[in-house]
């Protein structure tokens, strides 16, 4: 068991507390074609493979699979936010909405062999790591499935928040 | 918000593009000689009064929970005489979990009440009820567990978790005189097919069970476990067995990919190979039956027929017919190469998934038309 999540609940829940963003990212790095990503973060940072998947990793991944990612976060405020939105929208695959006072944290990812969704606390930034935070991991399986699902379309009206700004529209 | 709803002209009840296989199990889009198999497994079943057996299979994806609620459609529905489907996703099961597991899952689905009433009916029509179940079932522990439910109190209960495969304690194996556990398979699929009898008699409807996530069999490593999964699933898919139907759907790409107790000569032999049905992956033409279907069914024609006349011009001089809003007619030919992109062949999540993706690019990019200029503009190289 990983000790930063308590057993798995379900094959489809699995709870964690501790370097919550890897219950997401690690799972995600493991399935080799990603088709469609959603990043509901207030705050943004570069981050270390200790998340299960570094910063570069993930922008890397985007790149190759050419994964239409969809990204929802607050007008950055600090370089470090910015940086990372910037190198986002690098990716040309990105598309980037910038929503004032945006608080929720959502993850979501569909890949050729699997969906996965996360929410709860954990922002996707280094701090979130060694934070004690929430986060709900679901499956898109079973049960899981239409849970899975909801969590997307969360995802999608939260990234066409009605006062957000558009930073860059990437590519499918 | 831009939803998709609004910004599409979706009808009242839709909310996105996605099919909801609890939801939208009447519909069964592009897959005519699928539904055309089902359908005649369906007849022939009824006209032989045997019940079906079946085996759906395919890719994570391809629609195979959809495809098992279709047939629970068609059973409820269309059938005649219509059957009484039974559906259940089979949980995480662990390396030494057997055929119970399963067994308790159908039994709840049934429901204690429904059976008990069965139970009750079939003792009042046949004077020689518990006589005629023992000689069925060749087991007086399950003529007893039955009878027993028409008691009160515990012991109503605690047979009914022995008729589901759960080991009793001690005091209520003494209590109700039977012994700690039903684990035999053939006692344990007994069970099932007496109640397919009753089914029969008082529903006038044949009992089928349909079993989802077979996949989760693989976890099944444990030697005497997999024999235990396979004795049952020989008995309830064996010609012998008339009274109940059977289909299971998992993840397999092939029968050589299918855990033991399916991949079993003796199971296959058993449901038929014309009984494995594949559920195949789409081609170009499909896809755009697929999404034309899909268009058709979610979108209200109202809110299409002003979408398309206050926005004809974003189709860049295109054809823009109500079949293919909100594509051009080019432009849906051109997003379904992009969906099958990868080898040309693609699945109904996949279409789905690039239709979100695509659709969110048209509201980003102030589009309720797309057109392949559009498109071009958005599929990168």
């Amino acid at each position: 068991m990983d000790s930063n999540s308590t057993p798995a609940l379900s094959s489809w829940l699995s709870i964690h507390t501790k370097n919550v963003i890897s219950g997401f990212l690690q799972p995600l790095s493991l399935h080799p074609q990603w088709k469609l990503l959603y990043i509901v973060s207030p705050w943004i940072s570069l981050f270390d493979s200790k998340a299960g998947l570094s910063f570069d990793d993930l922008l890397h991944r985007i790149s190759i699979c050419r994964t239409p990612t969809f990204v929802a976060t607050r007008p950055p405020e600090h370089d470090w936010h910015l940086e990372a939105v910037n190198r986002l929208a690098r990716t040309n695959r990105a598309s980037i909405a910038l929503i004032p006072g945006l608080h929720t944290k959502l993850f979501c990812a569909e890949t050729t062999t699997a969906s996965i969704a996360m929410f709860g606390s954990a922002n996707m930034t280094s701090r979130a790591i060694d934070n004690i935070e929430f986060g709900a991991v679901i499956l898109g399986q079973g049960t899981g499935e239409p849970i899975c699902r909801r969590l997307f379309h969360h995802a999608a009206e939260l990234y066409r928040l009605k006062n957000r700004k558009l930073f860059c529209t990437g590519q499918l | 918000m831009s939803d998709f709803a609004t910004w599409f002209g979706l009808k009242a009840d839709r909310d996105d593009f996605h099919v909801q296989t609890k939801r939208d199990f009447a519909l069964f889009f592009a897959r005519s000689s699928i539904d055309a198999t089902i359908r005649r497994s369906i007849d022939e079943a009824n006209r032989g009064r045997n019940p079906l057996k079946m085996v759906l299979f395919g890719d994570w994806g391809c629609g195979k929970t959809h495809t098992l609620r279709h047939l629970e459609y068609l059973l409820e529905n269309t059938s005649v005489p219509k059957g009484f489907p039974v559906f259940i996703d089979l949980p995480d099961v662990m390396a030494k979990t057997r055929f119970n597991e399963a067994q308790s899952l159908l039994l709840d689905a049934i429901g204690f009440e429904k059976v008990r009433e069965w139970v009750r009916q079939y003792n009042a029509k046949h004077s020689n009820a518990g006589q005629l179940i023992r000689d069925f079932t060749s087991s007086a522990d399950v003529e007893k567990a039955l009878l027993t439910l028409l008691g009160y109190g515990d012991s109503a209960q605690i047979a009914w978790e022995w008729l589901r495969g759960q080991a009793l304690n001690a005091n209520e194996s003494r209590a109700v005189g039977l012994p700690p556990s039903l684990t035999q398979s053939h006692a344990l699929v007994s069970v099932l097919r007496v109640l397919g009898i009753m089914c029969r008699e008082f529903e006038e409807r044949m009992l089928t069970f349909l079993v989802d996530e077979a996949d989760n069999l693989r976890n099944v490593t444990d030697h005497d476990s997999i024999n235990h999964w396979r004795q049952c699933l020989r008995s309830l898919s064996d010609v012998d067995n008339e009274e109940c139907g059977v289909v299971i759907a998992g993840g397999f790409n092939d029968t050589e990919d299918m855990p033991a107790m399916l991949s079993d000569e003796q199971i296959v032999t058993r449901f038929g190979q014309s009984h494995y049905v594949s559920l195949q992956t789409f081609q170009r033409d499909e896809a755009i039956e697929f999404l034309r279907c899909l268009f058709e069914e979610w979108i209200d024609d109202a809110k299409r027929n002003a979408l398309i006349s206050s926005h004809s011009s974003e189709a860049d001089g295109e054809q823009l017919q109500a079949a293919t809003f909100p594509f051009t007619a080019e432009a849906l030919s051109k997003f379904c190469e992009y969906c099958c992109r990868t080898g040309g062949v693609t699945r109904p999540r996949d279409i789905q998934t690039d239709l979100h993706a695509v659709l969110n690019h048209a509201i980003d990019g102030s589009r309720h038309v797309l057109s392949t200029v559009f498109l071009n503009t958005v599929i990168g190289s």
